[in-house]
Order: structure tokens, then C-alpha cells, then sequence
């Protein structure tokens, strides 16, 4: 049995008390705990006090703010609260799908949008047993200092795995951070960088109080697509999240802007470039899903560090994102 | 006495009733534990000499034939099983229930072995096993268990216990042929590796598409139909 390490629990009840509690040495912010609990059993980190956001009810409130035109989820909302709120599936309808994929429905229930947005990386030389570890010797993102998914690598790869960020990115969504210094807001395009080890720009001190994603009035078709082995439980293993502005209310209308954001491949979410192509095309001509499908097969590379073959996992890109395409001209 | 719907009742006087649980309680107090103990050994040498044949095995093999209904996404290789019957010959069934637990519970491990359970120790990395937990060593789930019908055949065999077989590992075994043979159905490849993953079948699959294409191969029925 893995047995959590001895450690204090803050409570606190507003958000001002957490940024202030999060200022103490070995302090560490815990949410819904789903990935974070996990990870101290596995001894991947060693904080000496959660701050528990748990007390903090401001957090979780999921708000349509008509003057700015966004939509404001608070970072406490639980997934399941998220897939299921009828304003998240009227502006945001591929979010809802992506947080309603996230492992299973019990940690749904426990897990936030905000932890998920900060889900840390994961790789299949990290995320085992202390005792697992040690017979390789840890590596960058544990206790040594050896890459084990690229040999020689001197940079972290573990894999950026939640299903929600890069449906986020494609919706053009922000994060709402609070921190000692006050309170700032990033493009979630930028919150992220290709290092393993600290994969978002977040600050030690800082709360992700938010995702704030901006509504659109213009006709717009989005999907996210994840496959794993397992039809629960299971983190992705090829993710893909697709965004279609479109200039008429149709699948068979000229497209005008295309975003795709790949995860799953290294700390960083890839934002597809080269897109430009399918703009005027038609969502619904096959030849539009034929040259996103072939975009993203040649610029995202999945690497050894999560579960299954990553040439695999490459042509697989192609062909989910292929029918996450008909999907979305099927549904109309 | 009779024991009747739930109740114990008297026979001559079917008014005076009690609900069993109650009738064995106060019969336990009088007479203690209602009980008897038995035990039954399959025969000696039965099985001969060979390795394993000391076991103390089923007096009678059982018998079990498996049919699974699946279908092989051509493009990702995935194996989808929807359904399987399993018919299992157990001798005389003692419990029908428990035997069909076994049957099931048979179907589902052998499914699962097919479709993803794997062991695999890397020797690049000393040895390490790759699916250390219940995350990494992929179990089916109940979405991923396809629909099982049991059928229990009852041949009792006259040296087993009350005619008893066994359904042990016996209603196991065919659902990896089974499932193996759907494929081939399917696809025209044999996978004869576990687990049949979905980079394994999807390799067999193009590899035989290049045989077609080099003609050394006529195409499978079903390539036809294929998605474009």
C-alpha cells in the first residue's frame, strides 16, 4: 500500500487567506487532489502543508459576463459541473465533451478545472513508485538526471496529458491567476512551455482562480477527440481539439479561421500551424479534414513517454483528427 | 415442516408460520450448528505421468465452445468484441448461478488477456516491468466487456461429485481462438501474439494490404466495403 507522507492541512476560507498561506515555505496548493494525491504517494513531490481550496466557495461559481462577452468558469468547478452546466454547453460545447472524458466519473466528480488546466505533466518513467524509480535511477523530473524517453536529452518531455487545455486553446481561452504581487491574466496559447519540470508559467504563489473563454456570435463548429485503450479511466493517448469558425450557420459553409491543438506529445500543447489552406474551404468537402488530418500528422511528433508505440500514436493522429472532422459535419 | 416462500410453516397447521432465518436460529439453539461436513478427492492417477498430472485434476475434461461477434477498425486496428456465448458442459451444474459466474468471470479474464492485459519488462531499462499499477496494466473496464451470455450443457459425468465436471479454467480457454478467428474473419490476418493491441493488428492489416497490392495475395472479403 502507498501511504500519503506526513503532512499539514491549511483550510482556508477565502482566497486572500490562500495566497497568504501559499507565501509559507513547503507550501503547496491542493484542489480536487486527483493528480496531486496520486503524485505524493509516488513521492514526486514533498511539500510540508497543503492549502486546501476546498473552504473557498468564491471559486466555484460558472458565469456569462455580457459586457466583456466570456465566459467565466470558476477554477474550483468540478469537471462534471463542467460537462454539465447548460451556459458551458451553449458556449463551449467541446469543453464540455473534454471534461466529460477525463478518466472516470468518480474523479470527475472530485476534480477541478483548475487543477486539470494544471495538471502536471506526465511520463511513464515518473508517475510509478519511489521503489519503481530507483531501480532506474530516476531521471530529469524525479531524482536523477538522465532522460529515459530521449537518450542524452537534457530537457524534459513528460507529456502535457489533460483533455481540457488544448480544447481550451483552441477556443482562444485565458486563466485568471492571483498572486501575492495581485492579480493577472494570461492567454492560456502562453501559459505553457516545453519544459517537463515546469511546464506553465504559473509562480509558486499564484492561484488559477479562472478560465475565462470569450463567446463568439459568429457560427463556429468545435470537437475534441481523445483516444486511449479503455473506454474510462484512461489518460489520453492521442488528443486533439479542432475549432472551425465558419461564415454561414452550416457544415457546408466556407470556413474562415481553423484553430487545432495537439497534447499528448511533449510538455508543451502544439498549437497547428499552416492552417491557412482550409480557410474558404468548405468544412463538410472531405479534402478540408483530408489537409488538417495531413497538417497535423506532419508537424506533431508523439514521443516514448506515455504508453504505446509513438509511430503509432503518430499515424493515429492523422486518422482521429480525420473523423473528429466527420464528426462534426455528421452532427450537422 | 416446509420451508415455503421465505417462511417456515407447519404442515398440519399451515397458520402457524415463522419467517427461516428465524426457524434456524431457534433450531441452531437447540440443536447447534445445522451442518454436515463432507469431502470429496478426485481418483488417483488418473492423468499419468506427464508434468501437471499430479494436480488432482477433474475426474472428466469439461467442455466449452465460445462464439464471439467483434468487429477490426481497419484504420486504427482497434478490436471491438460486442458479444460473446459461451456454452460450457460442467457435468451436473450444482449451482447453476455460481457456474455462470465462472463462465463469466472465464470470458471476461480471456477477453481481456486477448484484447490488453500484457506483462512486459523492459530490458533497455534493467528489467522494469512497464504496467507496475492497476493504471499502466490496462484491465477492461465495464465499458470496454462485451455483452456475455452463459449457457450452461449439462452432461453429468458419473466418477465427478454429483456428476459434477468442473467450471474452473475450462469456460476460459476458446474465447483466445475465438476472438483470434473473428479477426481473421474480419481483417484476413492471423495475430497469433498477445494481446491482440491495436498497433499488432493494425501492422498485420497493412502488411497484408502490401501483399494484396504486390499481388501475392488476393484481397479479404471485406476489404471491399472499406471506408475511404
Amino acid at each position: 500500500m502507498l501511504r500519503l507522507p506526513r503532512l499539514d492541512v491549511l483550510m482556508p476560507a477565502t482566497l486572500d487567506e490562500a495566497v497568504l498561506a501559499l507565501q509559507s515555505p513547503g507550501s503547496r496548493l491542493i484542489a480536487g487532489g486527483t493528480d496531486l494525491l496520486p503524485n505524493l504517494k509516488h513521492r514526486l513531490e514533498s511539500p510540508t502543508m497543503l492549502v486546501s481550496l476546498a473552504g473557498v466557495r468564491e471559486l466555484s461559481t460558472i458565469t456569462v459576463d455580457d459586457d466583456a462577452q466570456e465566459l467565466v468558469i470558476g477554477a474550483g468547478a468540478t469537471l462534471t459541473t463542467v460537462e454539465q452546466c447548460p451556459q458551458v454547453r451553449a458556449h463551449a460545447p467541446s469543453l464540455c465533451s473534454a471534461a466529460g472524458l477525463v478518466a472516470s466519473p468518480l474523479i470527475r466528480n472530485q476534480a477541478t478545472l483548475g487543477g486539470n488546466v494544471n495538471l502536471d505533466t506526465r511520463c511513464r518513467y515518473v508517475n510509478q513508485t519511489d521503489f519503481w524509480r530507483s531501480a532506474i535511477g530516476g531521471c530529469i523530473k524525479s531524482e536523477g538526471t538522465v532522460c529515459h524517453v530521449v537518450p542524452g536529452g537534457k530537457n524534459c518531455v513528460a507529456a502535457m496529458s489533460s483533455d481540457c487545455v488544448p480544447v481550451l486553446i483552441s477556443l482562444g481561452a485565458s486563466l485568471q491567476l492571483v498572486g501575492p504581487n495581485g492579480r493577472r491574466r494570461v492567454a492560456m496559447k502562453d501559459y505553457y512551455v516545453a519544459d517537463g519540470t515546469r511546464h506553465t508559467t504559473r509562480e509558486d504563489g499564484e492561484v488559477t482562480t479562472a478560465v475565462i473563454v470569450p463567446l463568439v456570435s459568429t457560427p463556429r463548429r468545435a470537437g475534441y477527440s481523445k483516444w486511449t485503450v479503455r473506454g474510462s479511466i484512461d489518460f489520453p493517448l492521442t488528443s486533439v481539439a479542432l475549432c472551425f469558425d465558419l461564415e454561414r450557420d452550416e457544415v457546408a459553409a466556407p470556413i474562415a479561421g481553423a484553430t487545432v491543438v495537439v497534447g499528448v506529445l511533449g510538455a508543451k500543447p502544439r498549437v497547428v500551424t499552416r492552417l491557412d489552406e482550409v480557410v474558404g474551404k468548405s468544412l463538410s468537402d472531405p479534402e478540408t479534414a483530408a489537409i488538417v488530418a495531413e497538417r497535423v500528422h506532419r508537424q506533431c511528433k508523439p514521443l516514448a513517454n506515455v504508453p504505446y508505440e509513438a509511430p503509432y500514436r503518430r499515424q493515429m493522429l492523422r486518422v482521429h483528427t480525420r473523423r473528429a472532422i466527420e464528426a462534426l459535419v455528421a452532427d450537422g | 415442516m416446509a420451508l415455503i416462500q421465505r417462511e417456515a410453516l407447519d404442515r398440519e397447521d399451515p397458520q402457524r408460520r415463522v419467517p427461516i432465518a428465524e426457524a434456524f436460529w431457534w433450531a441452531e439453539e437447540d440443536h447447534g450448528l445445522l451442518g454436515e461436513v463432507g469431502s470429496y478427492n478426485t481418483p488417483k492417477d488418473r492423468h499419468g505421468e506427464y508434468r501437471g498430472g499430479t494436480i488432482g485434476a477433474s475426474p472428466a475434461y469439461s467442455f466449452t465452445a465460445h462464439i464471439a461477434d467483434l468487429s477490426v477498425d481497419v484504420e486504427t486496428g482497434v478490436t471491438t468484441v460486442h458479444k460473446v456465448w459461451v456454452a460450457h458442459d460442467c457435468g451436473q451444474a450444482l449451482s447453476r448461478r455460481i457456474v455462470e459466474g465462472q463462465m463469466e468471470g472465464s470470458v471476461y479474464m480471456g477477453f481481456a488477456e486477448a484484447i490488453m492485459e500484457e506483462h512486459v519488462v523492459d530490458p533497455e531499462h534493467n528489467g522494469e516491468h512497464t504496467g507496475p499499477s492497476l493504471l499502466d496494466y490496462r484491465m477492461p473496464t465495464f465499458l470496454d466487456t462485451p455483452d456475455i451470455e452463459a449457457l450452461i450443457v449439462e452432461a453429468p459425468d458419473a466418477q465427478g461429485p454429483y456428476g459434477a465436471k468442473e467450471a474452473g479454467e475450462g469456460p476460459l480457454h476458446p474465447i483466445i481462438p475465438a476472438i483470434a478467428n473473428g479477426i481473421y474473419d474480419a481483417v484476413g490476418v492471423r495475430i497469433d501474439r498477445l494481446p491482440f493491441s491495436p498497433p499488432r493488428v493494425l501492422a498485420a492489416i497493412q502488411a497484408r494490404e502490401a501483399e494484396v497490392a504486390a499481388g501475392h495475395v488476393q484481397p479479404h472479403k471485406t476489404n471491399a466495403r472499406r471506408a475511404g
